[in-house]
C-alpha cells in the first residue's frame, strides 16, 4: 500500500515537472520586430472590407508568429513589394519567392520553389494541364496551409512533452547558440509527424471534394460517399491512425504535393498499387495486411453519382448527353461494367430490404395493436364482472 | 443440472402435489433453455449497442470527448465476443434440438402445421370482434413460430454476414459490401422485431406490463396457462407422462 | 354531507396524480423504445439525414463570412488568414457604439489610404470620441452635443463601469473609451449623439423614402455628429484633443504616441518609403 502510494506521488510529481517543463518550452520569444511592422499591425482592428465585401484581417500577434514555421522569417521576405505607407497596390505573397532565409545544407536563400514546381505538376495545379477548366475553383497554397506554430515534438512514448526537453538538451549540449538549436529542432520535430487530425483533414479536403457543384464540372464524384464507409467511422471516433483522405491517397513514400488522379499508373489508389496501399505502406504502416488483389481493388467509396447516373432512366442519360455533360463522358470512361452491375445488386439488396422491413413491421405493429385494444377491452370486461 | 434430473425432480414434485389441492404451476422454459435464452438476450443486446454505435452521428459522439477511441476500441472488442457468444449459443441450440429429449420435444411443438394459419385467421377475428373467445392455442402459437423462424434466419444470416466481415482481407470487396449492408439492415430489422413483436408479447402487453419474469423463473400458474395456451393444458392435464415433465411445484420451491 | 364531498375530491385529485405518474412512467419506460425504433426506420429509409446537421442548419449565425478563430486547434481549416491570429479581432466594444447597427464592423472605408488605420482604433475607440467633437461652438454649425462632454474615459465591457486606467497594451483593452457626461446629480452616463430609436425608425422607413426625403431624414439623424471629425493630427501631437496621461497611458507610451515616426506616418499626404532591408544576419555557423 505503502510503496503504491509513494509511487502515485512521484507519478504525480513527475506529471508535474513535465508540464511545467513543456510550458515552458511552448512559450519561445516574440519575432523581433526589425522591420517595425508591428507599430500598426500588432492592434486587432487593423482592418477593413475590401470593395467586393472580402474582410481583411491586417493582425499579427507577434507571439504566435514568433513560434510558427515562418517566425523567422521577415515580413518583407514574403510581402516582398511593401516599401512605401500606406502600402498600396500589394501584390499577392507568392510562396516561390526566395527569402531571407539560409537553407542551412546549402547556405543558399530559401524558397519554396521546388513544391510549387511539383504542386503545379499535380492534379490540383494549374500547369499540368493547359486544358484544365474552371482554374478558380483550384486550390492555391494558403487555401490547406496555414502559417502554423511549432509544438515541442511528443512521440509515442506517452506523448511526454518531457521527452522534447530531454531530446533538445542532448542536441544543445553541441549547439550551444540556444535559440539556433531551438529554432532547428523545433523545425526538425515538426516535420516527424503529421500536422492534423483526421477530422481536420477531412473537413479540409471536403470543403471543395463535397461541394456537388464544383465537382461535378470537373467531371468528379462529391465524396459525401466517404462517410458511408467504415474508414470514416473510426475517424469519428477519433482513433489514432483512422484511415482519412491523406492515409489512401497520399500513403508513406508519396506527397501531398504530387497527388495524381487515380487513373494515373503512380497513384496510390490506382488498381495495380492497391494491394500495396492497403496491405503495407513501406513497411510502416500495415491496416489490412492480408490484403489480397480482391480484396483491395474493389470500392472503397460508397458508390456516387457516376455509377448512379450510369443507371439512372434513359431520359436522364439523354440529357446529360445533350448537356454534353463532363460527368457522363468521365463516367463511361471510368465505372466499368462490373461496378455497375455491383451497384445494382447492392442496390437491390437494399430496397428488397427496405420494402421487407416497411411491410413486417407494419405487419407486426398492427398486429400488437390490434391485440392491445382488445385485451384492454377484455380486461375492462372482466373488471365489471368482480 | 441436466434435464433428466429436472424431470425427475418435477415428477416427485407432481406426485406430491397431486395429493394436496395446492394450485399448480407449468414449466414453459427448463433450465437449459432458459440459460440459453439469457446468454442470447445478454449478447443481443450488446451487440445492438456496440453494433449501432457505428451509426451514431459524429456531432453526438462529442459528449464523449477524449474517450471516444478507448470506446470504439472496447465497443470492436465487445461486439466480437458477444458475436462469438451467440454464435455458439445457436449452434449449441442445433444440438440440443437434435441431441436432446427436450429439445426434440421443442422441435417437434415448433413446426408449423395448417392448423397455425387457422389459428391466425381465428385469432383475426377476434380481434376485430367477429368471434368471442380467443383460439385454443397449443404449446407455441403461430406467434412463436413466426419468430422462431425469423430468428433463425436472422441469426444465420448475421453471423455469417459478421464472420465475413471479421475477415475482411479474404473477401473480395463486392462480398464484404454485400455482407455489410446485410449485417446493417437485418440488424434493423431484428431489433425492430424484437422490440415490437417479442418485447410487446412477453413484457408489454397490458396485463403483463411492465415487464413478466417467466424467462427468469421458467413457470406460470395454472390460470395463465388455461388463459393463453389451452390447448396444451389440455393434453398435458390429460397425458400422465406430460404431466411428469410439465408440472412443477411453485416458483419459490424452483431453485 | 359536505366531509364526503371534500373526501371525494380529494381522492379523485388522489387518483388523477396516481394516474397520471402511471402514466408518466409508462411513457419514460417506453420512450426510449420508440426513439430508438424511429432512428433505425430512419437510417434504413432517410440514409443521409443528419438530424444535428438539421438543427444546427436552422440556429442563428451572425455573420455567416466571419473568420473562423484559428487558436482552437479543432477549427483550423484556414479558409480565411494564413497567419494565426488570437481571437481579439473578434472582440469589440460591449455594448457596441449604436453607430454599428448601420455602419457595421470597420466603418472607415472612404480614406483608402488610412482607412485600415482608422478602423484600427474601433477596438478601443468609441466612434463618438472622434465623430462628436467636444466644443462643437467653435466650429460654424457645430452640433450643440459637444459641449455636454465632460470627460473620456474607459468604460469596461464586462461590468459596464467607468475607469480612468485600464490595464492592457496595443489595443488589446477589456474596455472602451466613451465621451461621457456628468449630469447635475453627479452621475456619469455614456454620450449617445444618436437616438437609438430614431435609428431604428429611419431603418424601418428608408426603403419607402425617395432621395430627398431620405438625405432630409438622414441629415436630422446625424445632427449631433460633427461635421469635421476629430483628425489623426488632432490627437496625435503635444496637448492633443486626447489626454493621454489622463486615460492611464505610461509616459512612455505618451511619448510614442505623440512621437514623429506616428504624426509622419499619418499624415496622409506624404508617403513613407521603407528602405529595403538588408539582411546582417549571417548563416548558421554549424560546429
Amino acid at each position: 500500500m505503502k510503496l503504491s502510494l509513494y509511487f502515485k506521488l512521484a507519478v504525480v510529481a513527475f506529471i508535474a515537472v513535465c508540464s511545467g517543463a513543456g510550458a515552458g518550452f511552448a512559450q519561445s520569444e516574440a519575432a523581433p520586430d526589425e522591420e517595425n511592422c508591428l507599430i500598426c499591425h500588432r492592434y486587432p482592428n487593423l482592418g477593413r472590407y475590401d470593395e467586393d465585401g472580402t474582410r481583411r484581417i491586417y493582425y499579427i500577434n507577434d507571439v504566435l508568429f514568433g513560434n510558427s514555421v515562418h517566425g523567422e522569417a521577415r515580413c518583407k521576405g514574403c510581402h516582398t513589394d511593401l516599401d512605401k505607407i500606406p502600402h498600396d497596390e500589394v501584390k499577392k505573397v507568392d510562396c516561390a519567392t526566395q527569402c531571407h532565409i539560409k537553407e542551412p545544407s546549402s547556405n543558399l536563400d530559401f524558397s519554396h520553389k521546388n513544391m510549387v514546381k511539383k504542386y503545379d505538376n499535380s492534379v490540383h495545379g494549374q500547369a499540368a494541364d493547359e486544358k484544365k477548366k474552371f482554374p478558380e475553383d483550384l486550390p492555391t497554397c494558403t487555401y490547406c496551409h496555414e502559417n502554423r506554430s511549432y509544438n515541442p515534438y511528443e512521440g509515442a512514448w506517452g506523448k511526454s512533452a518531457a521527452l522534447a526537453l530531454e531530446t533538445l538538451a542532448r542536441c544543445q549540449a553541441c549547439h550551444t547558440e540556444k535559440a539556433w538549436t531551438e529554432e532547428i529542432y523545433a523545425h526538425f520535430t515538426h516535420r516527424m509527424r503529421r500536422q492534423r487530425e483526421q477530422d481536420e483533414i477531412i473537413r479540409l479536403c471536403t470543403s471543395c471534394h463535397e461541394n456537388e457543384e464544383k465537382m461535378t464540372r470537373h467531371g468528379l464524384e462529391a465524396v459525401s460517399t466517404f462517410k458511408d464507409t467504415f474508414h470514416w467511422t473510426m475517424v469519428k471516433y477519433g482513433v489514432e491512425n483512422a484511415p482519412d483522405c491523406i492515409s489512401c491517397h497520399v500513403p508513406v513514400g508519396y506527397t501531398t504535393h504530387e497527388i495524381q488522379p487515380r487513373t494515373d499508373p503512380v497513384s496510390p489508389t490506382n488498381k495495380r498499387n492497391r494491394v500495396k496501399t492497403c496491405s503495407n505502406q513501406g513497411g510502416v504502416q500495415e491496416c489490412h495486411p492480408g490484403a489480397t488483389a480482391d480484396f483491395a481493388e474493389g470500392r472503397v467509396h460508397a458508390y456516387g453519382s457516376k455509377v448512379q447516373l450510369l443507371t439512372a432512366r434513359e431520359a436522364v442519360i439523354a440529357e446529360a448527353e445533350a448537356e454534353d455533360s463532363v460527368m457522363l463522358i468521365r463516367a463511361r470512361e471510368e465505372v466499368s461494367d462490373e461496378e455497375i452491375f455491383h451497384y445494382k445488386i447492392l442496390s437491390l439488396i437494399r430496397l428488397v430490404y427496405q420494402v421487407l422491413i416497411g411491410s413486417v413491421i407494419g405487419f407486426m405493429v398492427l398486429h400488437q395493436l390490434l391485440d392491445f385494444r382488445r385485451i384492454r377491452k377484455k380486461m375492462k370486461t372482466e373488471g365489471t364482472h368482480h | 443440472m441436466s434435464h433428466n434430473e429436472i424431470t425427475m425432480e418435477q415428477g416427485k414434485m407432481s406426485k406430491e402435489k397431486e395429493q394436496g389441492d395446492t394450485p399448480l404451476y407449468f414449466v414453459r422454459l427448463n433450465f437449459n433453455e432458459r440459460v440459453q435464452h439469457m446468454i442470447f438476450v445478454v449478447s443481443f443486446i450488446v451487440l445492438a449497442a456496440t453494433g449501432f454505435m457505428v451509426w451514431i452521428p459524429e456531432t453526438t459522439l462529442d459528449f464523449l470527448g477524449g474517450a471516444k477511441e478507448t470506446v470504439f476500441t472496447v465497443r470492436g472488442v465487445l461486439h466480437r465476443m458477444a458475436g462469438t457468444a451467440m454464435i455458439i449459443v445457436s449452434a449449441y441450440h442445433f444440438y440440443y434440438l437434435i441431441f436432446k429429449r427436450a429439445g426434440r420435444r421443442w422441435l417437434f411443438d415448433m413446426m408449423p402445421r395448417p392448423k397455425d394459419i387457422k389459428e391466425f385467421i381465428h385469432n383475426m377475428l377476434y380481434y376485430i370482434e367477429v368471434k368471442e373467445h380467443p383460439p385454443e392455442f397449443d404449446r407455441f402459437s403461430y406467434k412463436h413460430k413466426m419468430e422462431y423462424l425469423a430468428l433463425i434466419v436472422g441469426t444465420g444470416l448475421m453471423s455469417a454476414s459478421g464472420l465475413i466481415l471479421w475477415a475482411e482481407s479474404f473477401w473480395d470487396k463486392f462480398i464484404i459490401d454485400i455482407a455489410a449492408l446485410i449485417h446493417g439492415m437485418e440488424a434493423v430489422l431484428a431489433c425492430l422485431a424484437v422490440m415490437v413483436w417479442h418485447m410487446y408479447e412477453v413484457h408489454l402487453r397490458p396485463h403483463k406490463f411492465p415487464g413478466d419474469n417467466m424467462w427468469l423463473t421458467g413457470i406460470i400458474d395454472e390460470a395463465e396457462m388455461k388463459e393463453e395456451y389451452p390447448l396444451h393444458y389440455k393434453r398435458i392435464m390429460s397425458d400422465p407422462k406430460l404431466r411428469k415433465i410439465y408440472l412443477t411445484k411453485g416458483p419459490k420451491q424452483d431453485e | 354531507m359536505n366531509k364526503e364531498k371534500k373526501a371525494s375530491i380529494f381522492t379523485r385529485a388522489f387518483r388523477m396524480i396516481k394516474k397520471s405518474g402511471l402514466f408518466l412512467i409508462k411513457v419514460i419506460y417506453l420512450l426510449p423504445f420508440f426513439v430508438f425504433g424511429l432512428w433505425l426506420l430512419g437510417l434504413v429509409y432517410f440514409p443521409g439525414f443528419d438530424l444535428n446537421a438539421s438543427i444546427s442548419l436552422l440556429r442563428y449565425r451572425p455573420e455567416p463570412q466571419v473568420l473562423p478563430v484559428v487558436i482552437p486547434k479543432k477549427e483550423a481549416v484556414p479558409r480565411d488568414h494564413f497567419h494565426m491570429i488570437d481571437a481579439y479581432v473578434e472582440k469589440s466594444a460591449k455594448p457596441p457604439p449604436i453607430c454599428v447597427m448601420c455602419h457595421g464592423r470597420y466603418a472607415h472605408d472612404k480614406e483608402k489610404k488610412v482607412r485600415a488605420l482608422l478602423n484600427m482604433h474601433e477596438g478601443f475607440i468609441s466612434c463618438s470620441v472622434c465623430h462628436v467633437r467636444k466644443g462643437g461652438e467653435n466650429i460654424p454649425d457645430g452640433p450643440r452635443l459637444g459641449n455636454e462632454i465632460s470627460a473620456f474615459l474607459w468604460r469596461v465591457w464586462a461590468t459596464g463601469e467607468f475607469k480612468k486606467a485600464v490595464e492592457g497594451e496595443y489595443g488589446k483593452y477589456p474596455a472602451t473609451i466613451f465621451p461621457v457626461k456628468v449630469n447635475e446629480q453627479g452621475i456619469r452616463q455614456i454620450l449617445t449623439p444618436i437616438s437609438e430609436s430614431a435609428a431604428r425608425r429611419f431603418l424601418e422607413i428608408s426603403p419607402e423614402l425617395n432621395t430627398e426625403q431620405f438625405d432630409a431624414a438622414r441629415a436630422k439623424l446625424h445632427e449631433g455628429i460633427s461635421k469635421e471629425p476629430v483628425s489623426c493630427n488632432d490627437c496625435h501631437k503635444k496637448d492633443g484633443y486626447l489626454d493621454f496621461i489622463q486615460l492611464g497611458f505610461s509616459r512612455q507610451r505618451v511619448d510614442h504616441l505623440i512621437s514623429n515616426e506616428f504624426v509622419g506616418m499619418i499624415n496622409k499626404d506624404k508617403t513613407i518609403h521603407l528602405p529595403s532591408v538588408i539582411d546582417f544576419r549571417e548563416a548558421p555557423q554549424t560546429e
